[in-house]
């Protein structure tokens, strides 16, 4: 009589442990993907750290070459970064960027200006080394969304290598325009 | 009707169908309780058989308001016709408080319930509440049932507590279900007290069930659209049900009991132990009294697996495991991956933030940030509860809790000890001295209120913080309310807005969607997300990492089947293949329809490896164990003489050969060797991964600031073609164009 009672049991286990999502026996190939038509799109956003992988498509002029992934690069006499914005409402420019102790010690306070194609936006004054964050709004007027929006930041003060004459601004981290 | 009052209805109705479910119930097993239990006892069976019914209509894609309504109607009446008076005896309970008890047990209970009902009340805004639980109810509703979800592996687990949400939420929303909850949180003291009185220990009763009632977790996870209060009640009626058995041996006790065991499992996975428990008791008490054995034993099992087979037949016949999301190493299937369970398993045992397992008791019991909620200072003195050992009371109240608390190392996060806590405070009631008693008391329900408690808790330790009165009567704007205490809310509304019906948006992150009707894909719920997950990681991965091709050469020849075997010992990382090629001298063999494919393990995703993009990948998503393989049969013989795989260098130690079929089944090695090379990835990978997500049904990508791709979606939108939709509260919703 017992052992009649674990039959049920038995018959649990059992459906139990053939359980498992029935896998098919095989599949064909799938639809084969091709490679997506048209060219790469501008890598160019509103915002980039010099750590970036696009960031060298950003950079104009002035700004040293990275590749090695650093998240710092040095600027020289008028470093000149473009950027592409979606809108042009309720922009603001953000610079994250850091005066060197070493090209301070030679320059002294420095001011660096920073400009939206070609108008003065704000000035930063620097008055000891160390890490500055500059941010300001921008004015709907100065940006457009057809075409690239270039930022120039310009150092009043430079430091001169004596060797090759070679002049450093700043270091610069981030760049670009936030909303 | 004033929104308040519908949603007090919805929850009364609900009770209320529990409580008849119940009442008849009971007539049919023949048990009597004394004056006092017959209520509780018939809520708490009730609530298992209904929550059954509502499962059976959700099965029959009846979960309709009218369906609910005409049925709910139905149960009260048959149960006012036929189970009045019938479940009671005309004995009452021995003894009764004395005054002095009455009075500290009606303030601190009536001040507790005034703060919990008004919380309850209140627009439901608990984490899970607010996601899962009441996201798939609202999603029953809408569908009339049930559905073959595979998205979510919340889906999966069992779901008793939500079917009685489900019923309450059809007439009165969120705050119905959480109420739903609270009823529970309102019977399981009043059944501690009980229980008291019956073992001759009224003053103890009161005071573990006050230390239950006004634990501040207790109390926030009580009155939240969550299940853990139910299933502490559930299993100490259960207790309590086996302590009349043993005095009063008729078998109705023992089908009541199976039912409840059986509940405990369909409430929540980690209750099963109270079928073992509930058989291990009845089985020893009858063993020691020389009864018959087999036949209650049956009875008691058989009324449990009534409650756990709708559940596991549910997730067998769905997903192919009866307990997923769990033991997908032994029931395999593609909707939640191994690695996912492993990694899920290791994360419950580790929270984040918890140094060691010796925190835990003060993390429990008074910082409750890192766990998620705290106890109550005065459990630091449950180790008090020991001196109960010396009555008989005392172990079996202990034992329980031991028992009950098996499962808490499997999840260490406090709310896994609310099974375990009626026991321990019964234990530490039973314990107290007479002039330690009200002092335990009443410092405890001091130390647990909510002005009180946060000048020692964790800053962000889960516990009710107010009374929101204006809130709870709908005064203030639900909105309002919901966009202030839950900061998601208002991402499922933009959700709402932007996204069409029907539209699918993958997360990354948990966002209620209990508030919005549109599908959101969480990436680690399942093994869909899982794999979208994949695709969108892969370009940023191979900007990192070169593609590195594998390429096995050997002498050509004919074969029927090609297969790529793995060699290596079992270790941590797993196996994968982005594409797998079959050359005859320079050229590439053409992929074609003929052809079969296969692997070991995840047979489900082999497509994935033939579909001539890198963005996609077969992977073991397991750890690495010789065998593992992918095979290829051409269907009739073919000359090929290399094998070309082309990964991604982010896997195990993997150890690689190529073997062919020459007669039916004799395999023969044909290369052991590759030659290994690296080259840059191509171009638009990003683009060809968005169309991936795309071929599989998501349009919509919802990106919290926190999430670790957002800031490369951001700025690289352009190139991987899409598009912002809105930028609300730190999170961007884009369209995948």
């Amino acid at each position: 009589m017992a052992h009649k009672a674990l039959y049920p049991l038995g018959l649990i286990l059992l459906l139990l442990f053939s359980c498992g999502a029935p896998a098919p026996e095989s599949y064909a190939p799938p639809l084969q993907r091709r490679q997506p038509p048209g060219v790469e799109p501008r890598p160019v956003g509103s915002f980039v750290s010099m750590s970036d992988v696009d960031a060298d498509a950003h950079i104009v002029r002035d700004v040293s070459p990275g590749g090695d992934g650093s998240p710092w690069r040095w600027t020289f006499q008028r470093p000149e970064l473009r950027f592409w914005v979606e809108s042009v409402e309720r922009q603001r420019l953000v610079v994250e960027f850091v005066i060197a102790e070493n090209t301070f010690k030679q320059t002294g306070p420095v001011t660096v200006s920073f400009s939206v194609n070609g108008r003065l936006l704000g000035r930063q004054r620097c008055p000891k080394p160390g890490p500055y964050r500059f941010e300001k709004a921008v004015t709907s007027e100065w940006l457009r969304t057809d075409d690239f929006t270039m930022v120039t930041a310009e150092a009043d003060r430079h430091w001169v290598a004596p060797e090759d004459g070679a002049r450093l601004g700043f270091i610069l981290s981030r760049i670009g325009f936030v909303r | 009707m004033p929104p308040a009052l519908t949603i007090l209805l919805a929850a009364a109705f609900t009770v209320a169908a529990c409580v008849a479910a119940g009442k008849l119930l009971l007539r049919v097993m023949r048990v009597r309780f004394h004056h006092g239990e017959a209520w509780l006892f018939a809520f708490v069976a009730g609530a298992a058989c209904w929550s059954a019914v509502v499962f059976a209509l959700a099965a029959a894609r009846l979960a309709r308001r009218s369906v609910f309504l005409a049925a709910g109607v139905l149960v009260i009446l048959a149960a006012l016709r036929w189970g009045r008076r019938s479940t009671q005896s005309p004995e009452t309970l021995p003894p009764r408080l004395s005054r002095p008890w009455k009075v500290v047990f009606g303030v601190v209970f009536g001040a507790f319930t005034v703060l919990y009902f008004f919380n309850a009340l209140a627009p439901e805004v608990s984490p899970d509440g607010s996601t899962y639980h009441l996201g798939l109810v609202a999603r029953y509703l809408r569908e009339h049932g049930f559905t073959r979800i595979t998205t979510s592996m919340y889906a999966n687990l069992s779901q008793g507590m939500e079917m009685l949400f489900l019923f309450a939420f059809a007439f009165g929303k969120h705050s119905a279900a959480a109420l739903v909850h609270f009823a529970f949180l309102l019977a399981l003291p009043l059944a501690m007290l009980a229980y008291g009185r019956r073992i001759g220990h009224a003053r103890a009763g009161a005071v573990g069930a006050l230390l239950v009632y006004a634990s501040p977790l207790a109390g926030v996870d009580g009155i939240s659209a969550y299940n853990d209060v139910a299933v502490a009640c559930v299993l100490f009626t259960l207790f309590y049900l086996l302590e009349i058995w043993e005095k009063d041996p008729r078998p109705g006790w023992l089908a009541a009991a199976g039912l409840l065991a059986g509940f405990g499992y369909a409430l929540k996975y980690t209750a099963l132990l109270a079928v073992p428990y509930a058989l291990g008791r009845v089985g020893w008490t009858l063993w020691r009294n020389r009864r018959p054995l087999v036949r209650p034993l049956a009875l008691t099992g058989a009324c449990a697996l009534l409650m756990i087979a709708p559940w596991m037949a549910k997730n067998w016949i769905w997903l192919g495991n009866p307990v997923s999301p769990f033991l997908n190493q032994v029931f395999p299937n593609p909707h939640v991956r191994v690695s996912f369970e492993q990694e899920y398993a290791r994360q419950m045992r580790h929270y984040a933030g918890l140094s060691s397992y010796w925190a835990v008791p003060l993390e429990a019991t008074v910082r409750g940030e890192v766990l998620n909620g705290f106890l109550g200072p005065a459990f630091l003195l449950a180790p008090l509860g020991l001196l109960a050992l010396r009555r008989r009371e005392g172990r079996q109240l202990l034992l329980a809790a031991l028992v009950f608390a098996l499962t808490y190392p499997a999840n260490v996060g406090t709310r896994f000890l609310l099974p375990a806590l009626p026991f321990v405070s019964l234990a530490m009631g039973l314990a107290a001295w007479r002039w330690m008693a009200p002092a335990l008391v009443l410092a405890h329900a001091v130390a647990s209120w909510p002005s009180v408690s946060r000048s020692y808790c964790g800053h962000y330790a889960w516990r009710v913080k107010d009374i929101p009165w204006e809130a709870a009567l709908r005064r203030t704007p639900e909105e309002r309310f919901l966009a202030e205490r839950q900061p998601r809310y208002t991402l499922a509304r933009t959700i709402e807005e932007h996204v069409p019906p029907y539209g699918q948006v993958l997360v990354f992150n948990q966002t209620p969607n209990a508030y919005t009707s549109r599908e959101l894909l969480l990436t680690y719920e399942s093994g869909l997300g899982n794999l979208l997950h994949d695709i969108l990681l892969a370009p940023r991965l191979m900007d990192e990492q070169p593609v590195r091709a594998w390429r096995f050469s050997f002498p050509p020849q004919a074969v029927r089947k090609l297969r790529v075997l793995q060699t290596a010992s079992s270790a941590p990382g797993e196996w994968h293949v982005r594409e797998f090629r079959v050359f005859h001298g320079e050229a590439e063999l053409e992929r074609k329809p003929a052809w079969r494919l296969r692997a070991h393990p995840n047979p489900w995703d082999v497509p994935l490896a033939f579909d001539n993009t890198l963005v996609t990948r077969w992977r073991s998503w397991q750890s690495m164990f010789p065998g593992m393989y992918l095979e290829l049969s051409f269907g009739a013989p073919q000359v090929v003489d290399a094998v070309k795989l082309e990964c991604t260098p982010d896997q195990g130690p993997v150890r690689l050969q190529v073997e062919a079929e020459t007669a039916p089944g004799v395999w023969k090695t044909l290369a052991t060797q590759a030659v290994i090379t690296e080259r840059r990835r191509p171009d638009r990978l990003r683009r060809a991964a968005v169309e991936e997500v795309k071929a599989r049904g998501v349009d919509y990508l919802l990106l919290y600031e926190s999430d670790i791709v957002a800031e490369e979606f951001w700025k690289q939108r352009r190139r991987w073609g899409i598009a912002e939709l809105a930028h609300v509260r730190g999170a961007r919703l884009y369209r995948l164009d």
